[in-house]
């Protein structure tokens, strides 16, 4: 009779099991059953072609964050994004979140492509996925702001390049996406680089493709990365610019190894823009938006500091031994993703354990008996401060709601309020702590958990201002004194829930 | 500026029309209608450097056609 069993093994003795099972005469076949977590293979039929998102190891990034509330702004010829006038969304976008852009050559806020350049660098960092069509992007929870300033033929002034950084600076864009570039610099572009970047704005660009020792501008500003091109077999493509100011190198494709080795995203047809297609195309172009839809998942996990960002993407890639050409290596997005995790997590725990001595030594300073908070009020501490970071690390992220548990409380309003409401005031202050206080303190052991609660909270909103929102500027939710305020008044919340209890153990 | 050169439809960033000059440089073309902008198409362009733009080519300076001579 035939039979199909399923044993569990430790994945050290895997191998060990196999020779043992084949080897014995009952035993018609024995392999790995290869358990596809349902994010870690996206249903998009062409993802398979994807060898850059596949080097860049990005479906197992999507296991910790998809980039939701971290706005990235495509300067460049546009983007398919909407329908309007003669111009069309096309299908891969279709779902995806787009916040308001602007046309800089019309003067209006529709910024349509009308080349494909555009769409096709929108697709890598944010196409819709897991849609069951088409292909996928490197960060496609992200929001997408369409800038244009190049023409139909791939050109633009300078001033209108400038105008747009600063635009995407002063609304809310965590990350610009340049694939464009010359030889030669522009002060005015300088400028308003240095004046995104001091807005807590991470500044990706292509290296150019004149296949020379100078990275082209803007990317060789010092505010910007420059972002080198690899092909299939983690070489530079023949096309890129290398040299001192490559700050890194990701997949842009390299056709000497046949039509497949380009980098595949939905876009129009430059040949007829009233047509869409999927198109493997291939340009330091197409290696930028690597990067920058990878700056977006880092950012998601509450890295805002555009330097901090670039120091994780960077200690995380895979290394190569010529930085000339690949900078500090071969993006790892997965890697990347979980450092920013893992800091993040580590250095709100620890605030979140510091504040708790204070509010429990502040609580118990004032009565004689001496207070212990309970697991309870442990638990709560890690709820609200970092969340059960470590959950993809053991392997359990295909829990339900792991991405939502496994960040602090405030983080939760991504998920309860949208992705354009990140760093909501209500849920980044004491508002929920001291209403659920109010509600609840009814009785002692409440009372504990409330208090982790909101100690943890603090913790959270702690960190925020002092290592991570604190440098950007945004909605009340990411002001500096805002944050700090409000932590204080978790601790002393906390402190007063912890004395109530003293006091009635008495 | 003139100068002379082959046209080429560079296969980069999805598609940009080069000027391959016979000094070696390349320029990004701006510019230019149906006749000019074919494939391998042999000519002496007229033009200004736009010191001022730049384009998704990145494989030169971007050459604003003023005039040109097929051949």
């Amino acid at each position: 009779m035939d039979r199909i069993e399923v044993a569990r093994v430790d994945p050290g003795r895997v191998t060990e099991v196999l020779e043992a099972l084949r080897g014995d005469p009952r035993v018609e076949q024995a392999e790995p059953n290869h358990v596809y977590h349902a994010l870690y293979e996206p249903n998009d039929p062409r993802f398979k072609e994807q060898w850059h998102l596949q080097k860049i190891r990005a479906s197992d990034a999507w296991d910790v964050t998809i980039g939701k509330g971290v706005t990235v702004a495509v300067i460049d010829t546009g983007v398919a994004y909407e329908k309007h006038r003669d111009f069309f969304q096309v299908e891969d976008l279709a779902g995806c979140s787009f916040a308001k852009g602007f046309n800089f050559l019309t003067s209006d806020p529709h910024g349509n492509d009308d080349h494909g350049h555009g769409t096709h660098v929108a697709g890598t960092i944010a196409q819709a996925t897991n849609n069951k069509i088409g292909v996928a992007g490197v960060a496609y929870g992200c929001t997408i702001m369409p800038l244009k300033v190049l023409s139909s033929q791939g050109s633009g002034t300078v001033a209108h390049i400038a105008q747009a950084i600063r635009y995407a600076a002063d609304n809310n864009a965590k990350v610009i996406n340049m694939s464009l570039g010359g030889p030669f610099p522009s002060r005015v572009m300088e400028q308003a680089c240095t004046y995104a970047k001091s807005k807590g704005v991470l500044i990706v660009c292509a290296a150019g493709n004149e296949r020379r020792d100078r990275v082209s501008y803007p990317a060789a500003y010092e505010a910007c990365v420059a972002v080198s091109a690899t092909g299939p077999t983690d070489e530079l493509a023949f096309y890129s610019n290398y040299g001192d100011k490559v700050a890194i190198a990701a997949p842009g494709g390299d056709k000497r190894f046949g039509e497949a080795g380009g980098v595949l995203q939905n876009s129009i047809n430059p040949a007829d823009r009233t047509q869409q297609g999927y198109f493997s195309w291939q340009g330091t172009s197409m290696a930028a938006p690597h990067v920058a839809g990878a700056a977006a998942l880092v950012m998601s996990l509450g890295v805002a500091k555009p330097d901090k960002v670039l120091q994780i993407l960077q200690s995380s890639a895979r290394k190569k031994d010529d930085k000339r050409r690949f900078g500090a290596g071969i993006l790892d997005c997965y890697a990347a993703v979980k450092k920013a995790k893992s800091a993040c997590g580590w250095w709100r725990l620890a605030l979140a354990l510091v504040m708790a001595f204070l509010a429990v030594r502040w609580a118990g300073s004032s009565v004689r008996r001496p207070l212990w908070p309970s697991a309870g009020f442990f638990v709560c501490l890690v709820i609200g401060s970092s969340g059960l970071f470590f959950l993809p690390q053991l392997g359990l992220s295909w829990l339900p709601l792991s991405d939502t548990l496994s960040t602090g409380f405030p983080q939760w309003d991504v998920a309860c309020l949208g992705v354009e409401r990140h760093a909501s005031p209500v849920f980044y202050s004491v508002a929920i702590p001291l209403v659920l206080a109010i509600l609840f303190m009814g009785s002692a052991w409440r009372r504990q958990l409330l208090a982790g609660f909101s100690v943890g909270v603090g913790a959270h909103l702690a960190h925020a201002a002092l290592f991570a929102l604190g440098d950007a500027q945004g909605s009340l939710g990411q002001n500096v004194i805002w944050l700090l305020a409000n932590s204080a008044l978790c601790l002393l919340l906390g402190r007063v829930l912890l004395k109530s209890l003293a006091r009635d153990a008495r | 500026m003139t100068i002379k050169g082959t046209v080429v439809f560079e296969d980069l960033s999805g598609g940009v029309w080069v000027l391959a000059a016979d000094d070696g440089n390349r320029y990004q073309m701006e510019g230019g209608d149906k006749k000019l902008l074919k494939d391998g198409q042999r000519a002496t362009v007229s033009g200004e450097l736009a010191s001022d733009s730049m384009g998704i080519g990145m494989v030169g300076e971007i050459l604003r056609v003023k005039s040109y001579v097929l051949g």
